[in-house]
């Protein structure tokens, strides 16, 4: 599966040098061995390729796999991220939240580094988010991404988060039975609140 | 086809109704706003739960106007969705009763006669119940069979009187804190007593007892035990072939024929598309909030100013719950291993209260007063919401290592237990339901503005109970003991607004819960209310419900 990954991925960034991406070519090359390391899901829309890598970036620093219990790539923080702004039912004035203040941080992160956020260095990654967590504009989107990487920590492995229960485990967490049939599960339980 | 009785609703108001008059033969329509979730459809999802809108309204769809007095002492209005706010509690077949964590104590003889009892308070609108608690104890013994309440029935200063000696259904099974708390209680000359519950220990008509899934309040019941009324009444109500439900059937307006009587319920279907109910007798049991607002919508010439508010008290003394939280922590490190484990179970209860100052007699505080009840409960187990809590230190973000050492610290080397003090929440003129003159639901229809002004007494009282429950959390030995009191509002705790007595120009409805104005038309979940004791609501409204059907049982003979 993880060289299924690495093959599609790495066909997806010689698309885009072929395909004249021209601006792309120093970011590509000087965070080639960054890319190889995040996962990037097949699909990744809303996002662009580099909106993608910074929210994994953010979420790493936010929630880091520091040997303390997982981080938020083991949780797939990501991987909920990209489904929460995708879910049709999720408020859309919070999903333009979501996305405007991303969008936002990759140009704050150009203007002020000449980079990338996900190619700064980590001190770097580091200065800036401690610095957006004190910013009016930063720190209600970074306590969002919170809440959403503790929702994956907490809620179901069928939500494809908390793989294995990793969360749970780490926090001896009881989480109540019964656990949701598929059927129980979000957004499927809608079509029970919809139904005649 | 004309029904006997149309009832708006199917919570705790409504189920007494939909249950009795079922089984008494007549043909009962309801109209519920939510879905239909069975029991079998409940799971401990905290994601269906808690973090998305299953359970209610979409806030882009349907919200409230919020109406909160400011620090400077000014009113300011926000939206629901604005705020994010949500003040839903369960829409859906059973209303929040299937979410209701279902503390069940009884009000006290004093509670329907606060004013003479205790006299006025300057801008507080008290008023007595035009009915004794004489009138409502069967009815409560009632809900403690029918619905089914467990517990244990100790004797305390303020036990109210009984018909029966117990409860019928033997007390849930306790954390070791319940022990501890007797033994600290004893030390200090504190007067606890194991709280009731409307939740079966034991197997009842097609309901399983409890078993302690650790996921109770906010959750759906995935065994029957919640006394909710769904399951406890409605499905039963099913089987005699006389109730009908309809979900997703939000009633708009109440229409009269010129004459002082209702003959339609006009509703939207799944659809949108408007319908009609005709019949013969009609029970309005929404919510306080949500009864008023439609009330309010249902003018027409006869009543210009909402159905059966020529009195214009439609709407006015929305109450509350008074009081507030507190809370203490106790480290496992402090504890022996066997200690530990136990204080550790899942899913058993705390259940313990106290009622002793349920009035106050105490020179040093003033002079003798109304006072309330203090629960004892547990953290609810919900594990995005106390995450939540720990990422924001003196308003700083928290995050990083920092935040997980805290995160992991807090799940795993301690326990936090809680107290929640309950004072009345004394009616206002800054506490009311109004018609937002500006922003509408989905079907373009007025969405209810909230005023949400405190007395602050409540403030006083409950500061008052909330030093009694620290001094105990402190004798355990506890650390971090704290509490907060505010005028701040449970949205799942909600009366008033229809009050009922025996002046049309100073109440809505009569004491049998019908319209003065209207001769066919009953409120019967929170809004009768005057007043609303320093205790939970659900049990007195199962309760009223239970005497209302009694009334309606011989009315419609």
């Amino acid at each position: 599966m993880d060289n299924e990954w690495t093959n599609s991925r790495r066909n997806f960034v010689k698309t885009l040098i072929l395909s004249g991406v021209s601006l792309q070519l120093p970011w590509i090359q000087s965070c080639s061995q960054k890319v190889q390391d995040i996962p990037v899901p097949d699909n990744i829309e809303p996002l662009s390729l580099n909106s993608f890598l910074t929210i994994y970036s953010v979420m790493d620093i936010l929630f880091p796999d520091d040997g303390n219990g997982p981080g938020a790539k083991q949780l797939k923080s990501d991987h909920y991220f990209l489904w929460t702004v995708n879910d049709p039912n999720f408020d859309p004035d919070t999903r333009s939240f979501l996305l405007n203040k991303l969008e936002k941080l990759n140009k704050e992160s150009l203007r002020i580094y000449g980079d990338n956020f996900h190619d700064l260095s980590r001190a770097q990654q580091e200065d800036y988010i401690a610095e957006l967590s004190e910013t009016d504009w930063s720190k209600g989107w970074l306590s969002r991404l919170l809440t959403l990487i503790f929702e994956s920590l907490f809620v179901d492995p069928q939500y494809n988060v908390n793989p294995d229960t990793i969360g749970w485990k780490w926090l001896n967490h009881f989480p109540g039975y019964p656990r949701p049939t598929t059927q129980q599960l979000y957004p499927t339980i809608l079509n029970k609140k919809h139904e005649v | 086809m004309k029904y006997d009785i149309c009832v708006v609703g199917s919570g705790a108001g409504a189920g007494p109704i939909i249950y009795e008059l079922s089984k008494a033969g007549h043909k009962v329509i309801v109209l519920e706003k939510g879905p239909w979730f069975k029991t079998e459809d409940f799971a401990k999802d905290e994601m269906v739960a808690t973090r998305k809108s299953v359970y209610t309204p979409d806030l882009k769809d349907e919200q409230h106007v919020l109406v909160q007095k400011k620090d400077n002492g000014k009113y300011y209005s926000q939206s629901t969705y604005s705020s994010g706010k949500d003040f839903w509690n369960g829409n859906a077949v059973g209303g929040s009763s299937n979410f209701m964590s279902a503390y069940f104590h009884r009000l006290k003889p004093v509670d329907f006669r606060l004013l003479s009892e205790y006299g006025p308070i300057e801008g507080a609108n008290q008023a007595d119940w035009p009915i004794s608690y004489d009138d409502m104890e069967p009815y409560y013994a009632k809900v403690e069979e029918v619905v089914g309440v467990s517990g244990v029935v100790k004797n305390h200063k303020h036990l109210e009187p009984r018909s029966t000696a117990d409860f019928p259904y033997p007390p849930l099974s306790e954390n070791i804190f319940s022990r501890w708390l007797d033994e600290g209680a004893e030390k200090l000359n504190f007067e606890i007593f194991p709280s009731p519950r409307g939740i079966i220990s034991q197997p009842k008509e097609g309901r399983n007892a409890c078993y302690y899934s650790n996921f109770c309040g906010s959750y759906g019941c995935s065994s029957g035990a919640k006394g909710s009324a769904r399951a406890a009444l409605i499905n039963q109500a099913l089987e005699t072939g006389n109730c009908t439900i309809i979900p997703n059937a939000k009633v708009y307006h109440l229409e009269t024929d010129g004459n002082g009587t209702v003959v339609k319920a006009n509703y939207y279907d799944h659809s949108g598309a408007k319908q009609s109910i005709e019949a013969g007798t009609f029970v309005v049991a929404a919510q306080a909030v949500e009864t008023s607002r439609l009330l309010l919508m249902s003018k027409n010439p006869e009543f210009p100013n909402g159905l059966g508010n020529n009195s214009g008290q439609v709407g006015k003394n929305i109450v509350f719950s008074g009081g507030g939280v507190g809370a203490g922590q106790i480290y496992f490190d402090d504890l022996t291993e066997e200690e530990a484990q136990r204080l550790k179970q899942p899913g058993v209860f705390i259940n313990r209260a106290s009622q002793q100052w349920y009035e106050i007699d105490d020179p040093a505080f003033g002079p003798r007063m109304k006072g309330g009840t203090i629960d004892f409960v547990t953290e609810h187990a919900n594990g995005v919401t106390k995450a939540v809590k720990l990422k924001k230190s003196h308003g700083n973000l928290i995050y990083g290592s920092e935040l997980k050492s805290r995160i992991h610290d807090y799940f795993t080397k301690q326990r936090k237990l809680k107290f929640e003090i309950f004072v009345d929440w004394l009616p206002n003129d800054n506490c009311c339901v109004e018609l937002d003159p500006e922003i509408t639901d989905k079907w373009g229809d007025p969405v209810a503005k909230v005023w949400l002004g405190h007395h602050e007494h409540d403030l006083k009282v409950g500061k008052y109970l909330a030093e009694k429950a620290e001094a105990l959390f402190k004798q355990l030995g506890m650390k971090n003991v704290n509490s907060s009191i505010s005028g701040a509002v449970s949205s799942n705790l909600q009366a008033g607004g229809c009050r009922f007595g025996n002046d049309p120009k100073t109440s809505v409805l009569d004491k049998n819960c019908k319209s003065h104005e209207v001769n066919n038309l009953y409120v019967t979940d929170g809004s009768f209310m005057p007043t609303g004791g320093s205790v939970t609501y659900t049990f007195t409204i199962y309760a009223n419900s239970f005497r209302v059907a009694d009334h309606l049982k011989e009315r419609l003979k």
